[in-house]
Order: structure tokens, then C-alpha cells, then sequence
């Protein structure tokens, strides 16, 4: 058994404790009476195939998964692209579901198979990625003969509609409608993100995903819910979700796996080492050290079920293995923001990513048990650098340049700017064909982090730079003691803090 | 801009943060007193079970392979399906050809310290063994009964059974000599993912193992989702029954380009593209 996640309260024994802002690493004092959370230990992984094969003979309800392809004459399988799953896995269990799937197809006698990535509004995925995703022979076996294929949210024709959810019609790509079974394999490696909202938001239409995680539907958190039992219902639908655990880092990185008081000589002269590479090394061997990372998560349970029933269990099996215990809502977070490039060779991220991730993804202020109180500070460290990729970013990068410093009000935003970015030629040929996200991705992260900086009184960046900050409508400071004394004005000079370590 | 920035909001050439490594160095003797490590901080939840391992990682190839490949072309892959798998296993392959052990103490990882004499010395002492389940060499390419013992060596000590098919090693020694050193002959070598040693008798073991690398031998012609596919229909596979010269005949065909190499060509092949020119 790994060791439970837990809180500590740092005291004047307590070594420093690792931060990582973009490709900066360091170790920083807090003072005295922080508290570090610190998430369960990870373990290394198992060989799931026994895992994988009782959760398919026994799901939460229905006949087992056998049973429901006896008779089935077409199957579709959905699974969702790798982008939220930060640092990438070693091997990929969905991998292993997908192909105990097909052998189970095979015996059955299914001919008419076909896979769909769930990509939704990220980029689509490339051969190389669906060989690391699915394996080499799965890509072999489908992807020459076009079986194995992205969601394509601009494909008019690819779409059929199911039904209406409160009097929206809801659109779902063509062959998941038309198959006799789907089933959807799916990753939950936080809390927040799990297979329901990947499937709402991977296969449908772009007004469906606009009206479930757009401006609109930010306001109503059950509409995913609603959107995936009308698609349930319309359709013959398993989802298939893989719990993961803490990952696991493979060495050089080694270090970061262990808490800092047990860290050994070799662990602290792999912390100078990687420290003085990241500093003297050019920026894109840095950016590839870190960003071709690769860890090892453990599977914690596979959970076969209707979308809506996998999808609460799993939430619950994470939390049970990974969560620890906050007693209560601090003045201040602080987080380190990094991994969040949009591909192995981008570690340090756009700013926009930064602040998605530092505000959403962090859960720092997540309604049902935020980490910082309303009005709180929330302090990260990233180096916020207007670096954007022009292949797979140009419609974020635009964005970053011409939209935010006009207006930082979602509303005036959404009138003003979502329809002429939707609808650009130049965005749209790039979403097809150089695997650029969709142009309203961008504005689905600013809605989500606007929302979440409501919660907030400040945002602090340290170490980053100053005008990406300003333009995000947040401040820099340039060390962390800079930005408790910037914080002070909001939290006073004796503030409760909370470091997600 | 209509929206007005802080005066001092001005992007700053971005500059790394540097320390020197002796300050580094410094401050983490100051940091990490030996104290620290010995006594764990109060609140810490106790270990429950063992700490985390160190795992040998598999992706290493070594020198030797880069040496074959001078000569040969080397079509190795499957090696994501043993990831992560700490040695030592037993590799139990086919054997086609007299030079199949250096190909496959070439191939396999190198942390993984393949041997083929002394098995059960060798494991115990943590390195991998290589197994020829057929015996001895094929006559014609075609795959000899199996016998019990790969399954058997993997049982006793407890260690994964890991498949290897070995193609295009078959009269290699005649192909090298010749061919002109211009020419590099194609083999394949299909690492499959390992077989859990006490999960099936041993009988049942070997008839997986079998069953496992027929599969790979024919996934140089069909993929992999086609094979499962045929298994469930009643004709099998035409090579059971085929004449033993067009086996044989079979062995020396220059191997077709696979659906899989096709996919990973993004630009037509240059020889081919001069040769249909010169035509």
C-alpha cells in the first residue's frame, strides 16, 4: 500500500520544498506554519490484464460486456486524446482495454469496427501519438484503412441529431449514433475531469460543447450530466474508466517521487544537476528534458458502467486513493504551474495555458471544497512568457494579442470576438490540418479561469513576466516574498498558507 | 488598446535564473543537515508496506545492434510491450537459423543480460535466459513442435515467459555471402507482450507460446486485427497446408513492405521511385 496524501505544517526542522515554475526549478523556504499538501506516494505499476478482465465480466449494472456483443453486428469505440494527461504515461492502460476489447470483438465475429478519438476541441492526434496511445498494433490493424480516426467537430455531415436537452438539439458524430454498441474508454487522472465530461465534450457537435462548457454553461455544472443520459439514451452506450494513481517519475527526476526530508545524497545532487541543466542548457533541449518526460501511473480500478455511474464511482475511487484532507479554505494558495505544453517538445506553455491551469485545473477554487477562501490570494510560479505556437496555437496566440488587452470581461469577449474566431478560415484549415486546436478552445479556457478568478481577490505570478501578467489581469512579483508582500493588502501581514506541493 | 496596462508592465528580455553550481552545491549541505532524513516530521503518515522500487528501464539497445544493423536491416519492434518488465525472464523464440542467438542478444535490452547456456544457474543469479522451445534449427522455416521447456523454466522460477519471432534469419549465412555488401537482407524480430508464468499449466503455457508466436510470424503479412478476425473462422490459415518447397520458397522471398512500414513512409521510397524511372 502507498502512503496516504497528507497535510504538513512546516516547522523550523523542514527542508525546502521543490517548486517548478515552467522549466525553473527550485527548492524554496516557507515559513513557519505553511502547510504542504501533499498528495498520496506513488507506486509503480502492475500488470492490469486481470484488472481489466473482471471489471468487464462484472460492471456496476447491466449484463456483462461479453453478453452485450453477442449479437452486436457493429462496434465503435471511443476513446479520448492524451492531452490532460500531464506528464504523459509510460504505457497507457487504455491500450490494454482497447485491445481485450477487440480480441473480445473478434470472438464474437464483429466485422464492422471502427475507433474514434474524442478530441473535442483539442487538436487532433497524429499516427505517432495513436501509436503511443493505442499501441502499434491496433494503429497497424485500423488507421490505412481509415477505422481509426479524430472527431472532427467542423465535419457538417459527420453529425446526426439524437434529440433535445433543454431545447438545445444535440448532435453526436455519426458513427457513434449509427453503431449497434459503443464503448467508451476513458482515463480519470484528477478530480474534476473524469469520462463524462470527456465524452459530452469529445463527440458532439460545436454548439453542444459550446452550450455545455462555454459562457452559458459555466453557470449550469449539471448540463453534462443531462447531455450525456440523452445520449445514453439514444444510444447503446459502456464507458469503461481507468483510475489512476500519483504518477511516478522516472529518473532524473526521480526526486520529485519523494517527499524532501528523505531525499538522499543522490537525490539532492539530481536536484543541483537538473537545476544547473535547466539553467545553462538552450531552451529547447530544457524544454525537451522536461517536456519528453514520461511517468509511471498505477492503475487504481477499472470501472465498467452506464457514462453517468462510472463516471461518479470513479470520482470517488480517486479521491479515495489520491485526496488529502484540507481542514479548512486558506488566505493563500500557491501552486506551481509546468508540464502544460501543448506537445512533448513545449514544457513551459502559453500564458493563457498557465492561468487555466493554475486557476481550473488546480481545483484551488473548486466549489465543492475550494483550498483558498473567497478573496483569497492565489500565488504560482510560472514565467508566463508570450511564447505561442504558431501551428498549433495561432487563434490562442491571436487571442493573447488582440482580445485581452481590449477587454478582460467574458461577456464582451463572447459578443464580440467567439463568432469571427469561430468561423476563420485560416484557424479552421489549421484545426484540419496541421492538428491545431479548434479557435473556441481558447475561449472555453478564458471563460473557465474568468469564472474562477471571481473567487479570488489577487493573483500573484512570481518570477514571471510582467506585462503576460498585466495583460491577464493578474500582478508579477519577482520572488515568492515579493509576492506575500503584494498579498498582504488583501490577506494582512499574517496570512494562513496553503501549498500544493 | 483600450484597455490601459500598469506603466511598469513591459516585457523584460527573459532572463534564466543562474546560480553557480558550488552555490548550489552550498546551499543544499546547508539545507539537508544530516539530522534530516533520520527523523520524520510530525503528522507524517507511517509507511504501510514496502517503499517504492527502483525499476531497470527496457528501452536500451546497445552497441551490438547498431553493429547488426550496419549490415542488416533490423525491423525490431514490440519492445513498449515489455516496458517497465524487470528481468530476469525467459525468452522463448523461434529458431530459424543457426544465427538467431546473436540476433537476438543483439536485439533484446541490454539490462536484461540474455544468456543461452546454464538456465537455471543464470536465473537465479538474475540474468534472463534465451529458450529455443523447437530444439533445434528449422529445415524449412516452418515451426517445429514445442516443447514444454521455456514454460517449465518460467514456472519453477517464476519469472514472465516473453514471446520472440524471429524472421528472415532463415539461410541468412547463404544470403549474406551472396548478396554484395550493398544490399542489407531484412529481418524482422516481434517482441510479444510477456505470458505470466503460473497463470496456466504448463502444457497450456506452451500451446500459448505457440499459439503467440504463429500469430507474430504472420503479422509481417497480415495485421494484427485480421488475425483476430481469422482465428474465429473455420478455414485456417492456407501456410498449414501448403506444399514444403513454396514454405521453403516462401523463406526466400524478399519481404513485401508491411501495412505497418507503409504508415510510418511519409515520402515515397527514393530506390523504388529511381528504379520504376529507369524502367
Amino acid at each position: 500500500m502507498p502512503r496516504p496524501g497528507f497535510v504538513l505544517e512546516t516547522d523550523d526542522k523542514t527542508p525546502p520544498i521543490l517548486t517548478i515554475g515552467g522549466d525553473r526549478i527550485r527548492a524554496q523556504r516557507f515559513g513557519l506554519g505553511t502547510k504542504i499538501v501533499y498528495p498520496a506516494e506513488g507506486e509503480p505499476s502492475t500488470d492490469p490484464a486481470q484488472l481489466i478482465g473482471a471489471s468487464l465480466d462484472a460492471p456496476l449494472s447491466g449484463e456483462p460486456l461479453v453478453q452485450r456483443l453477442s449479437g452486436c453486428r457493429s462496434l465503435t469505440i471511443v476513446f479520448g486524446d492524451n492531452a490532460s494527461l500531464r506528464p504523459q504515461p509510460r504505457f497507457d492502460v487504455r491500450r490494454d482495454i482497447i485491445e481485450r476489447l477487440l480480441e473480445l470483438a473478434a470472438r464474437n465475429g464483429i466485422d464492422d469496427v471502427a475507433l474514434v478519438c474524442a478530441t473535442g476541441l483539442n487538436r487532433q492526434m497524429t499516427p505517432s501519438e495513436f501509436v503511443q496511445l493505442v499501441g502499434e498494433r491496433v494503429v497497424s490493424s485500423f488507421l490505412p484503412d481509415g477505422l481509426l480516426r479524430n472527431h472532427d467537430v467542423t465535419d457538417r455531415a459527420g453529425f446526426v441529431t439524437i434529440g433535445t436537452v433543454e431545447g438545445h438539439e444535440l448532435r453526436i458524430n455519426r458513427r457513434v449514433a449509427e453503431s449497434d454498441l459503443v464503448v467508451h474508454v476513458a482515463l480519470r487522472a484528477d478530480d474534476r475531469f473524469g469520462s463524462l465530461r470527456q465524452l459530452v465534450c469529445g463527440v458532439t457537435d460545436l454548439d453542444t460543447i459550446d452550450f455545455v462548457a462555454g459562457l452559458d454553461g459555466l453557470g449550469h455544472p449539471d448540463r453534462a450530466a443531462r447531455v450525456a443520459s440523452a445520449i445514453s439514451d439514444a444510444v447503446p452506450i459502456i464507458t469503461i474508466e481507468a483510475v489512476l494513481g500519483t504518477p511516478v517519475y522516472e529518473p532524473p527526476l526521480g526526486f520529485i517521487n519523494r517527499r524532501e526530508w528523505e531525499w538522499r545524497v543522490s537525490d539532492q545532487l539530481a536536484y543541483v544537476g537538473i537545476r544547473q541543466l535547466l539553467s545553462r542548457a538552450p531552451k529547447h533541449a530544457a524544454s525537451r528534458l522536461l517536456g519528453g518526460l514520461r511517468a509511471d501511473y498505477s492503475v487504481l480500478d477499472v470501472i465498467v458502467g452506464d457514462p453517468g455511474e462510472a463516471d461518479r464511482q470513479g470520482r470517488q475511487v480517486w479521491r479515495t486513493g489520491n485526496a488529502a484532507h484540507l481542514p479548512e479554505p486558506a488566505d493563500v494558495a500557491v501552486v506551481s504551474v509546468w508540464g502544460i505544453g501543448h506537445g512533448a517538445s513545449d514544457v513551459t506553455g502559453s500564458p493563457l495555458a498557465a492561468s487555466h491551469h493554475a486557476l481550473v485545473c488546480t481545483g484551488v477554487t473548486a466549489a465543492d471544497g475550494p483550498l483558498v477562501r473567497e478573496g483569497g490570494v492565489l500565488v504560482a510560479f510560472h514565467p508566463l512568457a508570450n511564447r505561442f505556437s504558431n501551428r498549433h496555437q495561432s487563434a490562442a496566440a491571436d487571442f493573447f494579442a488582440e482580445v485581452l488587452p481590449e477587454t478582460l470581461d467574458p461577456q464582451q469577449v463572447r459578443s464580440d470576438y467567439q463568432e469571427r474566431y469561430v468561423n476563420d478560415a485560416w484557424y479552421l484549415q489549421l484545426y484540419r490540418t496541421q492538428h491545431a486546436f479548434h479557435p473556441l478552445a481558447v475561449f472555453h479556457q478564458w471563460y473557465a479561469s474568468a469564472a474562477a478568478e471571481r473567487h479570488l481577490g489577487d493573483v500573484i505570478w512570481v518570477g514571471a513576466d510582467r506585462r503576460s501578467a498585466a495583460v491577464l489581469g493578474h500582478r508579477a512579483a519577482s520572488s515568492y516574498a515579493d509576492a506575500l508582500e503584494i498579498a498582504s493588502n488583501r490577506v494582512g501581514r499574517q496570512p494562513g498558507i496553503v501549498v500544493l506541493r | 488598446m483600450s484597455r490601459p496596462l500598469p506603466s511598469w508592465a513591459v516585457s523584460a528580455p527573459r532572463q534564466r535564473e543562474r546560480s553557480s553550481v558550488v552555490a548550489d552545491l552550498m546551499f543544499v549541505a546547508r539545507s539537508w543537515p544530516r539530522r534530516i532524513g533520520k527523523q520524520q516530521p510530525s503528522g507524517v503518515p507511517e509507511a504501510a508496506g514496502t517503499p517504492l522500487r527502483r525499476r531497470r528501464f527496457a528501452h536500451r539497445a546497445g552497441t551490438s545492434l547498431w553493429l547488426l544493423r550496419r549490415r542488416l536491416m533490423v525491423d525490431l519492434s514490440g519492445l513498449d510491450e515489455v516496458a517497465g518488465i524487470e528481468p530476469p525472464v525467459v525468452v522463448a523464440a523461434n529458431h530459424p537459423s543457426a544465427l538467431d542467438l546473436p540476433v537476438l542478444k543483439a536485439a533484446l535490452p541490454r539490462t536484461w543480460r540474455a544468456v543461452a547456456r546454464d538456465p537455471e544457474p543464470a536465473l537465479a543469479a538474475g540474468r534472463s535466459v534465451i529458450i529455443f522451445p523447437e530444439g533445434e534449427a528449422s529445415s524449412d522455416g516452418r515451426l517445429r513442435p514445442f516443447s514444454d521447456a521455456a514454460a517449465e523454466l518460467a514456472r519453477n522460477h517464476n519469472v514472465p515467459l516473453v514471446p520472440v519471432a524471429i524472421k528472415g534469419t532463415f539461410q541468412l549465412k547463404t544470403l549474406l555471402r551472396l548478396r554484395s555488401l550493398r544490399r542489407r537482407p531484412k529481418i524482422a524480430v516481434r517482441i510479444a507482450r510477456p505470458i505470466p508464468p503460473r497463470l496456466l499449466s504448463v502444457p497450456e503455457t506452451t500451446a500459448r507460446l505457440e499459439e503467440v508466436l504463429t500469430d507474430l510470424l504472420a503479422e509481417e503479412d497480415l495485421t494484427w486485427w485480421e488475425l483476430q478476425r481469422q482465428r474465429q473462422r473455420p478455414s485456417a490459415p492456407e501456410t498449414q497446408d501448403m506444399a514444403a518447397w513454396r514454405r521453403v520458397w516462401g523463406q526466400w522471398e524478399p519481404q513485401p513492405a508491411t501495412r505497418r512500414s507503409r504508415l510510418e513512409r511519409i515520402w515515397p521510397d527514393p530506390k523504388a521511385t529511381r528504379g520504376k524511372q529507369r524502367r
